[in-house]
């Protein structure tokens, strides 16, 4: 039997970059948070400098503290459960180290373009097109790593925790890709390929198993790993673990809809959405319950041992987000939920409490073991524990205090049958102490955190690294089960890069075989005659509208209940967002929604709003967009813009481009122009503010000027 | 006249959700695939023994003593403890 040991090293300095890269992106995805959480009170914190503005930097610290801060710790917990669960080192050093760098450089470049106004709009998917193929690489080269050291493994038994790493590297480059898809008209911007209601789909079945498979099942296979060897006990039920995998990634990618509760999206999908999403309950909690029941006789550990506490409260914390979930995706819940900031609260007690003090209750375990000695203090650790804790409670109770108010207030009617508070911003005024609190916790969470940062140093001091971790282990008797493919097996375990080149290769085949057909079809024809596409002038505001982020804060998407339709009008149709590329109907409002913006005010009233919201609004919460004033307009780029909507099926006229269009831009803005002046206002009409006015005045119109018959409402609600 | 077509055409987004093709395909594509790896690694006995992967998984730490069994190890480190108290 012991004939044929072999020794092998098992790489930690892999490891140990993405423990130091997720601590440093962590502490800048959380501070960017904390910014922008700061400018919900007090607006002008943002120093009126543009590129910190929230619409700009909410994507930034989304991004940050998803794809970096929670991306780098998944590498980490997986590099290093991934190595010693097969008994094998990375199939690759070279693609090892290729995905880190490869990975930090793409957090890099979001970070210098998100801030500048580079942004595709989707949620969790706003960086642009060179970045996301660059993505697509890093990823491709992650799973080539992953699967090759599966593949050369000497343990038989594939430990549960694989299974989920296995999911994530899948799962996570389809999602990608699908939602990717977009036509590029500059080097550095493009335009979705689909358009209004399909591109909602297609986000946020994206946007959906983003959370699914980025932040819960990479981190799930981590809590089998660490949690059990924290412990240093079995996991409570192999068998249920086992269960819960499979039925958990079989359901997942089915739920997405239920982001599109009472949207312009057919209400076939969102009940299925719903379904789909309340079958959840039962493999979430199959993972929470493995978890805590694991512990189940080993109490008194918890209460010494920081590691154990920080996971405890991670996977107690998973189990409230995975009820929350489901509840939320209730459509008569969902009904007061949406758009309010109850889906704020909601993500945070899943990334604060399961993400975050997983990772935490990790990097407390590892580094201690990639340095040979104890952690430094452990006092320090309880102390981290209790603070962020503290943390998560200021931001959270808060937050979903908000969240009702908001849902409550804007549904409430008085005797009369009028709105009780028309006017929008009463809402979000009540709520600004709510915002306050956040802040607070939001602070109290870093403070945490960078206690964490000072008790892994100087544990990291006291110690001593290991790089390379000597191991001996028997190789498992492949022969007699692989025989046909065992060649196969030795060809690739000797060509990591060739097999990752192939597969970059294959990945991008098939990404082309899917571009084809959005050629072919033609169903993005108008559906309502009288809905138009935009003028140009429209879409450049259009093009700004979305590089400062509004949508971060308003919504474009009126759902048919007798409180949306009061006080914002007519409900949203589907027909309505056909020239759409992408969509915008957004996910919150902390702003009134903007669907039928067009023509409720005069443009003079727009411009002096964007110059300053309070001088119009006062108690407004809405950043100054003074730079719109005074920045020229970019209309050279517009044959390009209107050349790659034409590919996705706006039918501009051919030639349009070419002249007509300028010409027509330059009408549209004298006639901005000649408004602001009956309003006491001289602009020029090369200022990106005309656009965006422009835009803002088309907003829901195209629906107010056909016949009466076609509008009439049946509200059910 | 056409008012009625239109209104429907309001309400479905008419014919324009061809994009949920690409998405029940995606996601069948991957159920398929999870339904394979999952046939794939019953066949080859992955799941039979659904008690000792989650003890051995415990036991890597301990390579330098591989000679010796979990429980072993375990009384060992007790040993220690007690002396050390």
């Amino acid at each position: 039997m012991n004939t044929n040991v072999e020794t092998f090293k098992y790489d930690n300095r892999i490891v140990r970059a993405f423990a130091i890269a997720t601590i440093v992106w962590g502490i800048v995805g959380m501070s960017v948070g904390l910014l922008a959480a700061v400018q919900l009170f007090f607006p002008d914190a943002n120093l009126n400098f543009q590129f910190i503005t929230f619409g700009r930097i909410r994507p930034l610290h989304t991004n940050a503290v998803i794809f970096a801060f929670v991306g780098n710790g998944m590498f980490t917990g997986i590099y290093y459960s991934l190595q010693r669960l097969c008994k094998a080192r990375m199939f690759s050093d070279a693609l090892s180290w290729l995905n880190f760098w490869g990975w930090q450089a793409i957090i890099v470049s979001a970070a210098i373009t998100l801030p500048l106004g580079f942004t595709t709009s989707k949620e969790y998917a706003e960086l642009e097109w060179p970045i996301d193929i660059a993505i697509a690489i890093i990823w491709v080269i992650f799973t080539v790593n992953l699967i090759g050291t599966i593949l050369k493994r000497r343990e038989k038994h594939m430990y549960v925790a694989i299974w989920f790493y296995i999911a994530t590297a899948l799962t996570v480059a389809v999602l990608h890709i699908v939602n990717s898809m977009e036509i590029p008209w500059s080097w550095m911007k493009s335009y979705s390929m689909y358009a209004g209601v399909q591109d909602a789909l297609v986000q946020w079945w994206y946007g959906h198993n983003a959370v699914a498979f980025f932040l819960t099942t990479p981190y799930l296979g981590l809590m089998y790993y660490f949690l059990p060897k924290a412990a240093d006990r079995p996991i409570f039920s192999y068998r249920l673990s086992i269960i819960h995998f499979w039925a958990l990634i079989f359901i997942y990618i089915w739920a997405g809809p239920h982001h599109l509760l009472y949207t312009a999206l057919p209400d076939w999908a969102q009940s299925l959405g719903m379904v789909f999403s309340l079958m959840l309950i039962a493999p979430s909690w199959g993972g929470m319950l493995n978890g805590l029941l694991t512990l189940r006789g080993a109490w008194d550990k918890v209460r010494q041992d920081p590691v154990l506490k920080f996971m405890v409260v991670a996977v107690t914390a998973y189990g409230m987000a995975t009820l929350e979930g489901p509840t939320l995706a209730i459509k008569n819940v969902n009904a007061l939920s949406h758009y309010t900031d109850w889906t704020i609260a909601h993500v945070h007690t899943g990334g604060l409490g399961w993400n975050g003090f997983l990772t935490f209750g990790m990097l407390y375990w590892l580094f201690p073991r990639l340095y040979q000695t104890k952690l430094w203090s452990t006092k320090m650790a309880n102390y981290h524990f209790w603070i962020g804790l503290l943390g998560m409670m200021f931001y959270i109770i808060p937050i979903y205090v908000a969240g009702v108010t908001e849902g409550l207030m804007w549904k409430q009617f008085n005797k009369d049958g009028f709105l009780q508070y028309p006017n929008f911003l009463e809402t979000i005024v009540q709520v600004v102490p709510m915002f306050r609190l956040r802040a607070i916790g939001g602070s109290l969470y870093i403070l945490g955190y960078v206690l964490m940062i000072v008790n892994l140093y100087k544990t990291a001091k006291a110690g001593q690294f290991q790089k390379d971790v000597e191991a001996q282990a028997v190789p498992f008797n492949k022969k007699s089960e692989e025989s046909g493919s065992h060649l196969w097996h030795r060809w690739l375990e000797a060509r990591p890069l060739t097999f990752t080149a192939l597969s970059v290769v294959a990945i991008l085949v098939g990404g082309l075989v899917e571009i084809i057909p959005m050629y072919l079809v033609k169903e993005n024809v108008p559906t309502i005659s009288s809905v138009k596409p935009y003028t140009p002038l429209e879409l450049l505001g259009r093009d700004i509208y979305i590089r400062e982020g509004c949508l971060a804060c308003h919504s474009q998407m009126i759902r048919p209940f007798r409180s949306e339709t009061e006080r914002y009008g007519e409900y949203s149709k589907a027909g309505e967002f056909v020239y759409d590329h992408p969509f915008l109907w957004g996910s919150e409002r902390k702003g009134p929604d903007l669907a039928r913006e067009g023509g409720k005010y005069p443009d003079a009233w727009h411009y002096n709003h964007l110059d300053d919201p309070r001088s119009t609004s006062p108690g407004s919460i809405m950043p100054r967009y003074s730079w719109l004033l005074t920045q020229k307009l970019d209309t050279t780029s517009l044959p390009a813009r209107i050349k790659a909507l034409r590919k996705v099926g706006v039918p501009y006229p051919a030639g349009f481009e070419n002249g007509p269009a300028q010409k027509d831009l330059q009408a549209q803005a004298d006639k901005v122009v000649a408004n602001l002046k009956t309003g006491s206002i001289n602009a020029d009409s090369d200022r990106e503010i005309v656009a965006v006015i422009a835009y803002l005045q088309r907003l829901g119109t195209d629906i107010k000027s056909a016949p009466a018959t076609q509008t009439q409402t049946t509200n059910a609600k | 006249m056409g008012g009625a077509a239109q209104q429907t055409a309001f309400e479905s987004g008419g014919a324009a959700m061809s994009a949920i093709l690409i998405l029940i395909a995606a996601s069948l594509g991957m159920a398929c695939l999870f339904l394979a790896a999952f046939i794939f690694a019953v066949r080859r006995g992955q799941f039979e023994d659904t008690s000792t992967p989650s003890l051995r998984m415990l036991a890597d730490e301990t390579e330098s003593k591989r000679n010796s069994s979990i429980s072993e190890t375990k009384s060992k480190n007790n040993e220690h403890k007690r002396r050390n108290i």
